[in-house]
């Protein structure tokens, strides 16, 4: 299990990943990010809107409503030229957290 | 049978509840609902299984709407901000158009906060004042003055033996330290061609170990452990050496008729007021045995001791350890010691009570004063509230809610007491003198600090107090009935201010009363017959070589005619000595009965006019007088039980003579020679010219300045060294008042005070009842009522409550003024008629208050009140 903390942290870099692969709706974006961290990052479902609607007012993504083919109404989200922006700086800083980290936990070289 | 569709509906409906989910976002929810519980049916689980895990999974509505908020997604668009700037504007201005529109009544209502405020702040300047005493020492939690309790007694006096400081600290581990204190003497210094008089200590060298009282020049180590050093405070060190160092040099000091040099060891700051420790200048303990004073006797109690205990020590058990270290030493006087803390002994009396009580009683008044003006706010706020109704009405139907107008009155009241605070900070500047002169302080209004924002928060405070009523009142107005032009009823409310009115008024009353049995006592004081001629009469004190010269002096002053009688005596007329020591036959022996003992010479009768029951008064016709000689006091005859007392011998204490016997020639009829507080006490007149202290001059009542230039011009002649001080002797009587003039002029301050406030209250209500009987009034004219007949009407009810307020206030009056009365000996006696005259007093003022609103609502034209029926 992922830590709450964490959980909140990278919420916002991870829709915008998400998003970096084309045009996606809510239900679809919980279901890709369950299904890339093996189950371990659980979000609770009502959690990830306002997270959304959030950022659709920051301007990182941009919101259509379109009907699905079985007749269903969906909310579609799309990144933005400033979102991609935004992603890469927040990508910048997870690699240096990453690699920080990468170094501290290589395993240590035997006597030389 | 689970019916997906319906349970979908029901969900968006407590979706709906959640004031933060908007349409879309429900639909958006919705689609991801549908989602899951088609995704949880391919799973293999039923309809009503799938809804259950699906709507669990996204949460309840309430939390899902916090977390919209959460988000700072803001606000839904069809909610009013909780804040608008833009209508803070439209507030301020249609306070300010209200205020404007009704001068009258914003001027009582911020004129009454006002008056209000200012006088809780006096009330808290004082009482700080009072609270802060003492404290300034840096021991002041560790030191206690010493206090004797003589077997059997109830006294705990604050005067001990010489020997037992020493002896505390050298038998005691607990008591650190100790100091000495004797004096509060008056006595002079010179320097140069300058005498002042100032008011002289003898203390200990480890008086600045305990204290804090800093040195501005030099050095508080030793400064007083030589025997000819003194230490002045800084206005001393001013007014005698100018702009010179005083530091080293020799001014001269008079005690007992001669002059010592003593070298000026330390200049320290000025004593504060708040201590009640006070001196000009300070001497070594030591320079009392130079009038031939003793301090090593145990017999002798005229010093005052503190010491000093550890941090945290257990006083009470340090109190019980030394009770009898005086008896020990001294097995002669049977008494035991106690610890008066430093911080108590201004405010609290060793055995109960004491000051503290007026600082508990004005606190009180201060807050009863404060929720008065408060509740009078409130009750002028919403007696106009007709006024506003339409107001409310329009705000609420263009949106307003109503935490909205809430929030406006509130800030509306706020900004009004605002403006009050502003002026009860100029009432307060301007009235502090004043009132310092009456209480005998220096209090002044602080411009920085923790007072200042106390005082700022106690505005707010009043504001949101005397806001929140009317707040809420005026916000819960229905628009439709109030735009429809229907009274609101605020009946329930009526009796409440009814009861508020008279509270004020019970007040008002029983102030008016107490404040007129004052002033009786006052007069009564001052004209009663004290079987004395105080007028025309002048005293001074025997200074320097005055004493030994007396006799010529007065020879010397006699050859003025407008001079009468001149008389030395032991003491002015508020400082009188008594003893224990004067022995009768028959006196009875467990029994303490003191005497007061007037030393004078022959001529006392004629400054005194005393008149004689029996007997003679002393004579130079029988030289046996002077030595022999004895007039008792009418009271003193008594007590000593002779039935023909001319002829009895009686020994007499004098000090430098404790064995004189005497036959007594004559008995005196009583005569007051103290405050009228006390009772005639037995006096004993006895002529001892080595007692002389005082002197007292007669004079013919023409051309006092005159015979004051030749009395000034004699005196100079024997004592040039000295300033000429004297007092007239109706002045002195007087000041022994000054405590009384003093309450006297603060309960009539009070008063006035009072009477305003309660008639702004019946004001408030008067107009209130007006409002609300406007249609009444209406009718009743269009039916023939004159508008006297009117005026009557609703004058007659407020007539009914000042009656009910004097039913209740005089008890209250006549209870506490008799106990105050108790503290005179001789006093007035409290009858009807003052009751009478503070009713009648009380009804007057109230009626004027309320016939001016009758009168205008009886005088309205009918047609206006009645027009919108």
């Amino acid at each position: 299990m992922i830590s709450k903390a964490l959980v909140a942290a990278s919420t916002k870099p991870m829709i915008l990943s998400i998003l970096l692969s084309g045009e996606n709706y809510g239900y679809q974006i919980i279901q890709k990010a369950k299904e890339l961290s093996g189950g371990t990052l659980e979000w609770s479902d009502g959690m990830l809107y306002p997270v959304l609607h959030r950022l659709e007012k920051d301007e990182f993504i941009q919101s259509q409503w379109r009907i699905s083919e079985g007749g269903r109404l969906r909310k579609y989200y799309k990144l933005t030229d400033s979102g991609r922006e935004e992603l890469e700086t927040e990508k910048k800083q997870w690699l240096i957290v990453h690699e920080a980290f990468s170094k501290l936990w290589k395993p240590l070289p035997a006597f030389d | 049978m689970f019916d997906l569709e319906e349970a979908i509906r029901q969900w968006r409906k407590t979706l709906l509840k959640n004031e933060a989910l908007e349409d879309g976002y429900i639909a958006e929810l919705e689609s991801h609902l549908r989602d899951e519980i088609e995704h949880q049916i391919s799973l293999g689980l039923t309809d009503q299984k799938a809804f259950e895990k699906a709507t669990e999974g996204l949460g309840q509505a309430d939390i899902l709407g916090t977390e919209f908020y959460k988000s700072h997604i803001g606000r839904p668009p069809w909610k009013p901000s909780r804040f608008m700037p833009d209508l803070i504007w439209n507030y301020f201005k249609i306070a300010l158009r209200k205020m404007k529109r009704q001068k009258g009544y914003s001027f009582i209502n911020i004129v009454g906060l006002a008056i209000g405020m200012a006088c809780v702040f006096i009330i808290l300047l004082w009482t700080q004042d009072e609270l802060s005493y003492d404290r300034f020492h840096s021991n002041a939690k560790e030191i206690y003055r010493v206090l004797l309790n003589p077997e059997g007694t109830d006294i705990y006096s604050s005067y001990n033996s010489g020997p037992m400081g020493p002896a505390l600290k050298a038998d005691y581990p607990e008591i650190i330290n100790f100091t000495r204190i004797f004096g509060y003497a008056t006595g002079p210094l010179k320097y140069k061609n300058q005498v002042l008089n100032g008011k002289v200590c003898g203390v200990d060298n480890s008086f600045f170990e305990m204290f804090t009282f800093p040195f501005i020049k030099g050095d508080s180590k030793n400064c007083l452990s030589e025997p000819r050093s003194i230490v002045l405070t800084e206005k001393m060190a001013a007014r005698l050496f100018h702009e010179e160092n005083p530091l080293g040099k020799t001014v001269g000091f008079e005690w007992w008729g001669t002059w010592y040099d003593l070298k000026v060891t330390g200049v320290i700051q000025d004593v504060p007021s708040n201590t009640h420790i006070r001196f000009d200048y300070l001497l070594p303990f030591e320079f009392v045995t130079w009038s031939g004073m003793t301090i090593e006797d145990w017999d002798v109690s005229a010093y005052q001791t503190y010491v000093l205990l550890p941090k945290n020590a257990d006083s009470s058990a340090v109190q019980e350890k030394i009770a009898g270290t005086v008896t020990r030493h001294f097995p002669e006087f049977p008494c035991t010691l106690h610890l008066e803390p430093l911080t108590r002994i201004h405010l609290y009396n060793f055995t109960g009570g004491g000051p503290i009580n007026y600082v508990y009683i004005f606190s009180i008044i201060g807050i009863l004063i404060l929720c008065i003006a408060c509740i009078n706010f409130m009750n002028l706020s919403t007696a106009r509230s007709m006024e506003r109704a339409r107001e409310v009405g329009m705000r609420k139907i263009v949106g307003s809610t109503r935490a909205q107008l809430v929030k406006q009155f509130l800030g509306e009241s706020i900004f009004l007491s605002f403006i009050s605070f502003i002026l009860a900070l100029i009432l307060v500047q301007a009235l502090l003198p004043s009132v310092n002169n009456i209480v005998g302080k220096r209090l002044s209004l602080p411009y920085s600090g923790s007072p200042l924002f106390i005082f700022l928060g106690m505005a707010i405070l009043t504001g949101i107090l005397s806001g929140s009523y009317p707040a809420i009142f005026l916000s819960s107005f229905r628009p439709l009935t109030v735009l429809q032009g229907h009274a609101i009823s605020g009946s329930q409310n009526i009796c409440l201010r009814k009861l508020l009115v008279i509270g004020q008024f019970v007040i008002s009353i029983a102030l008016i009363t107490g404040t007129i049995i004052i002033y009786q006592q006052l007069v009564y004081m001052r004209n009663t017959d004290m079987g004395i001629n105080k007028s025309h009469v002048i005293n001074m004190e025997l200074r320097g070589g005055l004493r030994n010269q007396y006799g010529t002096i007065k020879n010397e002053l006699l050859r003025n005619p407008g001079i009468l009688a001149v008389c030395a005596t032991n003491g002015s007329f508020s400082k009188r000595f008594g003893t224990d020591k004067i022995g009768w036959k028959g006196k009875p022996e467990d029994k303490r009965i003191f005497m007061s003992i007037h030393a004078v010479d022959f001529d006392y009768q004629k400054i005194f006019d005393i008149k004689m029951a029996q007997g003679r008064y002393f004579s130079r016709d029988y030289p046996t007088d002077i030595s022999d000689g004895i007039i008792v006091n009418e009271t003193a005859a008594k007590i000593m039980g002779m039935e023909s007392p001319v002829g009895q011998r009686i020994s007499c204490w004098i000090p430098y003579d404790p064995q004189r016997s005497g036959t007594i020639i004559g008995v005196a009829k009583d005569f007051h020679f103290r405050s009228l507080r006390e009772k005639i006490d037995p006096l004993v007149l006895v002529i001892a010219p080595g007692w002389f202290t005082d002197v007292y001059i007669r004079m013919k009542p023409e051309n006092v300045p005159e015979t004051l230039a030749f009395v000034e011009k004699t005196i100079k002649e024997f004592a040039p060294d000295f300033p000429f001080e004297y007092s007239f002797l109706d002045e002195d009587i007087d000041n022994l008042y000054k405590t009384e003039q003093r309450i006297g002029r603060l309960v009539r301050y009070g008063t006035f005070l009072a009477i305003f406030i309660a008639c702004l209250g019946l004001f408030g209500l008067a107009s209130f009842t007006a409002e609300k009987r406007t249609k009444e009034i209406g009718i009743r004219k269009v039916l023939g009522a004159s508008v006297s007949g009117i005026v009557l009407l609703l004058t007659k009810e407020f007539t009914k409550w000042v009656m009910v307020a004097n039913l209740i206030a005089w008890p209250i009056a006549y209870f506490v003024m008799s106990q105050w009365l108790q503290n005179f000996a001789y006093h007035v006696n409290i009858g009807i008629g003052t009751f009478l005259l503070s009713a009648a007093l009380a009804l007057v003022i109230a009626l004027i208050t309320v016939s001016f609103q009758a009168v205008k609502t009886a005088a309205s034209n009918p047609a206006d009140s009645l027009r919108y029926e």
